[in-house]
């Protein structure tokens, strides 16, 4: 499929998939009201035909929501195609360098200490320095003369998401009933909190982030020649690989902050597109960003509406949804996905 | 087929090796080694393993930083240069180089064009025209639409050489150009190599196989143990003595019946 044709039809499906994901839930709002509010905010129509309750679903409850899980669906996945070229490793996910188990134990540090009850970004604020610390540990621990062998800092990055992890287990273990609960709800994910502050918040740093990775997309695809090949077609890849993991990383870290633990997303999503649009990046990347977007978004949706009035977290949904449709593209695709 | 000729070929270019030393760690690779590269020659540097024959050549592309002397392309220092600005002059095929991303080959050769390419400008059609004739020169031609993941390391071999010459360099390093590939690729590689030497590139090959580098190329290096031990035709820098003393095996020379080339025999 040519990228101009992927790119269409992942941005048609969003914009479909996105209005879907407004109407439906506790309470329908039919489908041609929902359109009829967005024009009216963007003061396209003057006749108001809906509840103010209906427009106060879409507009403050449903809409941040259907964004944040765009950006944290779009920037896992573009984050984890950006990991994958750099280390050449197909199972290399957005949270290598240990950023999700860091802002794990971030977030569960601030709900035991019962900071998360005081402020409502203090969550997030803690998790996102979290990763950030896993991430510099993992780092500062596989540098050394200026130099960063990737096999150390895949090493390091599993050794500093395990020690982490165990520190979430410790606290998880040690702390009363009611707070398990929300510290399990954490690590299973979910955008059940999501507000436009959130919106606000997360928007500007992934859609920058996400900007600056883009500059570099042929660049990344000379990385894959490998280190001296890249060198003497003038990629300074040692320089190139450690801004792109920084770009990658600090965007996983802002959205996990948010979202909680989201797997799959970032692992699968890449694979699944290097199948329709190959590995070149400058198409890889946006195909990626609007396809995670898309996925989260559905797996959301699906998440809010399996067992109303309950939501499942979103966390079981991805693996529920993405892992059987990923491996039925593994049975048929095999040659494509070979090696990666 | 022409083959395309370098960036700027009416002025002749010089490399530059003063006084390289090399350490790593503690040990001294490469020991004061001076020597000149111009336009047009075609060298190959020979030596036992571990000489730092591999060392050497990529100490010529500027991968490695010297822990003495400098290298200079014309008269400016490597090491003052930017990246991109010494890929338009000098290219370097690893031994061996990975690509485990399905790539298409054409991609692959577009790659090379990346030194003259600004960050946004799009492949233009010079371009892709130099792609296409640095394909059609190492036979490639017909593998355009095929994966990387997907041909023989041979194949690879010849298509990263491809990529190498979309270039346009004024230098072409190669380390052991012909070890992964059959006798006729070797064949077409060799006068390959031969033929932009002709047309202007200066081209410096690491070779294993002393027969290849005797009959092939007019000038050898013969690295040992770090120190260049001979510089010159084949014939001087490679006698009976030399190669008992630095390989430590009893070779002859035999002339070719036909041809009246030099043939290296050695027992096995």
């Amino acid at each position: 499929m040519p990228a101009w044709a992927s790119v269409a039809l992942l941005s048609g499906l969003l914009g479909l998939i996105g209005v879907a994901a407004l109407a439906i839930g506790s309470v329908s709002v039919p489908f041609e009201q929902t359109i009829a509010i967005l024009l009216h905010q963007l003061h396209l129509t003057e006749e108001v035909t809906w509840t103010p309750m209906q427009a106060t679903i879409i507009l403050q409850v449903r809409f941040p929501r259907v964004l944040m899980a765009a950006l944290v669906g779009g920037g896992l996945a573009l984050s984890g195609a950006v990991m994958q070229g750099i280390f050449q490793n197909p199972m290399a996910d957005p949270g290598l360098l240990g950023v999700s188990s860091g802002a794990a134990l971030g977030a569960v540090l601030a709900i035991t200490l019962g900071l998360a009850m005081q402020h409502y970004l203090m969550l997030p604020g803690f998790a996102f320095l979290g990763g950030l610390v896993a991430a510099s540990v993992v780092y500062g621990l596989a540098t050394s003369g200026g130099k960063t062998p990737i096999a150390t800092l895949l090493l390091s990055g599993v050794a500093v998401s395990s020690l982490s992890a165990a520190f979430t287990s410790f606290i998880l273990t040690r702390s009363q009933y009611s707070m398990m609960r929300e510290i399990l709800f954490w690590l299973m994910g979910g955008l059940e909190a999501s507000s436009w502050d959130h919106v606000r918040l997360t928007a500007p740093v992934v859609l920058l982030g996400v900007t600056i990775i883009l500059l570099f997309t042929r660049d990344l695809d000379i990385l894959l020649c490998g280190e001296q090949r890249a060198l003497t077609l003038g990629v300074d890849a040692q320089w190139y690989r450690m801004v792109l993991l920084t770009l990658a990383t600090a965007v996983t870290a802002v959205v996990v902050s948010l979202s909680g633990t989201v797997g799959f997303v970032g692992l699968i999503v890449p694979h699944m597109l290097r199948l329709l649009v190959g590995p070149q990046h400058h198409r890889l990347l946006p195909v990626s960003f609007l396809g995670g977007a898309l996925f989260l978004i559905l797996a959301d949706l699906v998440a809010r509406i399996l067992v109303r009035p309950q939501e499942v977290r979103l966390g079981i949904i991805t693996a529920f949804v993405g892992v059987p449709f990923f491996l039925y593209l593994l049975r048929t695709h095999r040659r494509g996905l070979d090696p990666l | 087929m022409t083959v395309p000729p370098p960036a700027d070929d009416t002025t002749a270019h010089t490399l530059t090796l003063q006084h390289i030393k090399y350490q790593a760690g503690e040990r001294q690779i490469l020991k004061d080694i001076s020597l000149q590269v111009s336009s047009g020659e075609l060298i190959a540097i020979v030596g036992r393993n571990g000489a730092g024959k591999s060392t050497l050549l990529h100490i010529i592309a500027g991968l490695l930083p010297v822990s003495q002397g400098d290298v200079r392309l014309d008269r400016q220092p490597l090491s003052h240069l930017r990246r991109k600005t010494i890929a338009r002059q000098l290219a370097l095929l690893p031994q061996q180089a990975r690509i485990d991303f399905g790539f298409q080959v054409h991609d692959i050769v577009r790659m090379g064009r990346h030194p003259h390419r600004g960050r946004f400008r799009s492949a233009s059609p010079h371009d892709e025209a130099v792609v296409h004739q640095a394909m059609a020169v190492t036979g490639t031609a017909f593998l355009a639409q095929r994966l990387i993941t997907e041909v023989s390391s041979g194949e690879r071999q010849l298509i990263l050489l491809a990529q190498a010459l979309a270039q346009e360099p004024q230098f072409l390093l190669l380390d052991e150009p012909t070890a992964n590939l059959d006798i006729a690729h070797q064949c077409h590689v060799m006068q390959l190599l031969q033929r932009l030497a002709r047309d202007g590139m200066g081209v410096v090959a690491v070779m294993h196989d002393l027969s290849m580098a005797v009959r092939c190329f007019p000038r050898l290096i013969l690295l040992d143990d770090g120190v260049v031990v001979g510089d010159g035709p084949p014939v001087e820098v490679l006698s009976v003595e030399t190669i008992k003393r630095v390989f430590r095996v009893q070779a002859r020379f035999y002339q070719d019946q036909e041809h009246g080339e030099p043939l290296l025999w050695f027992p096995v």
